[in-house]
């Protein structure tokens, strides 16, 4: 997968994005003309007060909402012009998604949660589970196997929840605040995690968030309010702890 | 991918089990309706067809020639040995019985009371082809010998009373003439009977009919007409067909019908009995149709609430790349499932109905008559043994049906969660 042209495009461009949602008679501008670039391999958090619209941007970045207007371009795709069909193909490729909800499955077991995505790419129930196994192994889930959601704590379920982001190993996670579910201490150790993908994987990790400390590892941080960028700050890469 | 989005969908069936089972209860009872109620005719229908097939009238077809007179029709085909023998090569033929009509009137005389019956005179070495059931006495035609069909005995009437009451004269007991007019000058001439036999009432086409040797008609048609008939190339009035099997008749009956002859048969009465049977099919049907659509509008009420209560997984799945048409899938065969089951139970339960009511008449037959099936508007003999017949094919029709409905019903519910947009589904509450 070591594609030199493909390795200099961004993983993320957005030009004049633009969501407006009807309320009544009033519109709402959840995103407003929205113009950023994000690199390959990049941390990227995205902060702002509630109702800013980072949720919002983030969906769309995804292909999991329709911009009103403007396009997006993601791992060069431009994916408002795409099919229902070819959405879904691109978030099964392409994109790893993480809720502060977590969002597994309540009636399926870890393992289960963790190979869904190999469900819908044609995978044999083997093939899935059998990598489902190596990656919770890789992650230190291999205890929690055979435990239906209900049964894990909130660090351990989201922890199931990164392992099924990376089940087709995309090149692009996002994480709608990752961390806003756990006490202080698991959401460090989640923190740990997005940050090994970024470095260590070297896939592009976009994280929307509250958590000053995950703003405080991240390559970047992109201020949003109403719906708009006002702050766009690049750090220096922190070292992994 | 279907199976693994099946074994999904299977899952997700069992997550609310009592909600499952009502919900197939529903589709078990409209099955077991519409099958009780279709085995029901079929039952219906065979009772009916064993009246007639008792007789085995559904193998017989009549055949005229055309009458000699009839001048339109050019190259009418006759009925004499030699045609006969052609037209018993005709695949489906079993045989064909030539016979004769006295040209007579052909009055009965017993006492005081008079009756009229048409005569068939028939070769007797060829009356046992004819299928014909003996109700008393025995089956031959010697010389001057008289077979009665079954009502022949029961039509007689005094033409001195006022209301012609008919009268059942038992023409073993009494002395029965035939009373017999010369066309050319009126004599009269009373000819004793011997009656053979009395056939079975109720049985077919010979109800009203008489038998008598060919021999002994063609001397009486002689005598009343004052001609002279050529014995050896005899044409005869009719022949009596008889097929190798009930569903070979009608299509016998067409090939004589395109020679020319003119044909008579019991299809037609099969076929209104048929189209009977058809509608009150699609009547009883109907209305078991109607449990049946109450429990689609059950399956697709819990899958709208199953719908409803996972729409936040359904945006789970499409964020990890779930297709619209997964999702539909994965729906569509929970509801599809719902039918097949409910359809499968209740085809098990329509035999279990049929086996005790099958059971209950068989008892009721066995006390003879005047058994307990008070309820029947007909005589439950004639039902034989088998009130509800199931045919082979309806269980696969009623859980196919069973299945469709289910299917049809989560339609609907299924193409709205396939369509939901993604973060519609996650952000719902």
């Amino acid at each position: 997968m070591a594609d030199v042209t493909n390795d200099r495009a961004p993983m993320v461009q957005t030009h004049n994005l633009e969501k407006i949602y009807r309320i009544g008679t009033h519109q709402v501008h959840a995103v407003a003309h929205v113009n950023m670039t994000i690199p390959r391999g990049q941390f990227v958090a995205i902060m702002g007060p509630s109702g800013s619209g980072k949720s919002t941007l983030l969906y769309l970045l995804g292909g999991l909402d329709h911009p009103t207007s403007g396009d997006i371009v993601v791992n060069r795709q431009h994916i408002n012009a795409l099919s229902a069909e070819d959405l879904a193909e691109f978030r099964r490729e392409t994109i790893g998604f993480i809720f502060q909800a977590f969002h597994l499955i309540p009636t399926m077991a870890a393992l289960e949660n963790v190979a869904l995505p190999g469900l819908f790419s044609g995978m044999t129930r083997d093939e899935r589970e059998e990598r489902a196994y190596r990656l919770m192994h890789a992650l230190g889930l291999e205890h929690w196997i055979d435990h239906k959601p209900t049964q894990l704590s909130g660090g351990q379920q989201q922890r199931v929840a990164i392992a099924r982001a990376l089940f087709n190993d995309p090149p692009l996670i996002m994480a709608d605040e990752p961390t806003g579910a756990l006490d202080s201490q698991t959401g460090a150790h989640v923190l740990q995690m997005l940050e090994r993908m970024a470095r260590k994987l070297g896939k592009t990790v976009v994280v929307v968030t509250h958590d000053s400390h995950i703003a405080s590892r991240a390559d970047r941080v992109i201020s949003l309010q109403d719906g708009s960028i006002i702050e766009d700050i690049k750090q220096l890469p922190a070292a992994i702890p | 991918m279907f199976f693994e989005l099946a074994r999904l969908a299977l899952s997700n069936l069992t997550r609310n089990r009592s909600r499952l089972i009502m919900t197939v209860s529903g589709v078990i009872v409209g099955t077991t309706a519409v099958m009780v109620l279709l085995s029901l005719t079929y039952g219906l229908q065979r009772a009916a067809e064993s009246g007639v097939g008792a007789s085995s009238a559904l193998t017989e077809i009549r055949l005229y020639a055309p009458p000699a007179f009839d001048t339109r029709i050019e190259d009418a085909p006759v009925l004499d040995d030699e045609t006969l023998d052609e037209l018993r090569q005709t695949p489906g033929v079993q045989t064909i019985i030539p016979t004769v009509n006295f040209y007579g009137a052909g009055e009965l005389v017993a006492g005081d009371y008079r009756s009229y019956a048409p005569i068939l005179g028939i070769d007797p070495a060829l009356l046992s082809t004819l299928d014909l059931e003996v109700d008393q006495g025995e089956m031959r035609l010697g010389p001057g010998e008289v077979i009665f069909g079954g009502q022949v005995n029961q039509y007689f009437v005094d033409p001195e009373s006022t209301d012609y009451e008919p009268v059942t004269v038992d023409i073993f007991a009494e002395q029965i003439e035939l009373r017999v007019t010369s066309y050319s000058d009126n004599r009269q001439r009373d000819i004793r009977l011997r009656p053979s036999a009395l056939l079975k009432s109720g049985t077919g086409l010979y109800d009203s009919f008489m038998f008598m040797p060919l021999d002994d008609v063609l001397d009486l048609n002689e005598w009343v007409t004052g001609e002279t008939v050529s014995r050896r190339d005899l044409r005869y009035d009719q022949a009596i067909v008889r097929t190798t099997d009930r569903e070979v008749t009608q299509d016998v009956a067409q090939v004589f019908r395109d020679l020319g002859y003119f044909v008579e048969d019991a299809g037609d009465f099969i076929r209104q009995l048929n189209n009977f049977f058809t509608t009150m099919r699609l009547v009883l049907g109907g209305i078991g149709g109607i449990a049946l659509i109450v429990a689609a509008f059950g399956i697709a009420n819990t899958m709208s609430m199953a719908i409803l209560e996972r729409t936040k997984e359904i945006g789970v799945m499409k964020a990890v790349g779930a297709r619209d048409g997964d999702v539909l899938m994965v729906f569509l065969v929970e509801a599809g499932l719902v039918g097949l089951v409910g359809g499968g139970i209740g085809v098990l339960i329509t035999y279990g109905i049929a086996n005790l009511v099958n059971n209950a008449i068989q008892q009721a037959g066995g006390t003879g008559e005047g058994g307990g099936i008070f309820f029947l508007p007909f005589d439950p003999s004639r039902i034989g043994d088998q009130l509800l017949v199931i045919p082979s094919e309806l269980p696969i029709f009623i859980i196919a049906v069973a299945t469709i409905v289910g299917l049809g019903a989560g339609l609907w519910p299924a193409v709205r969660a396939a369509r939901l947009l993604p973060v519609v589904a996650l952000r719902s509450e």
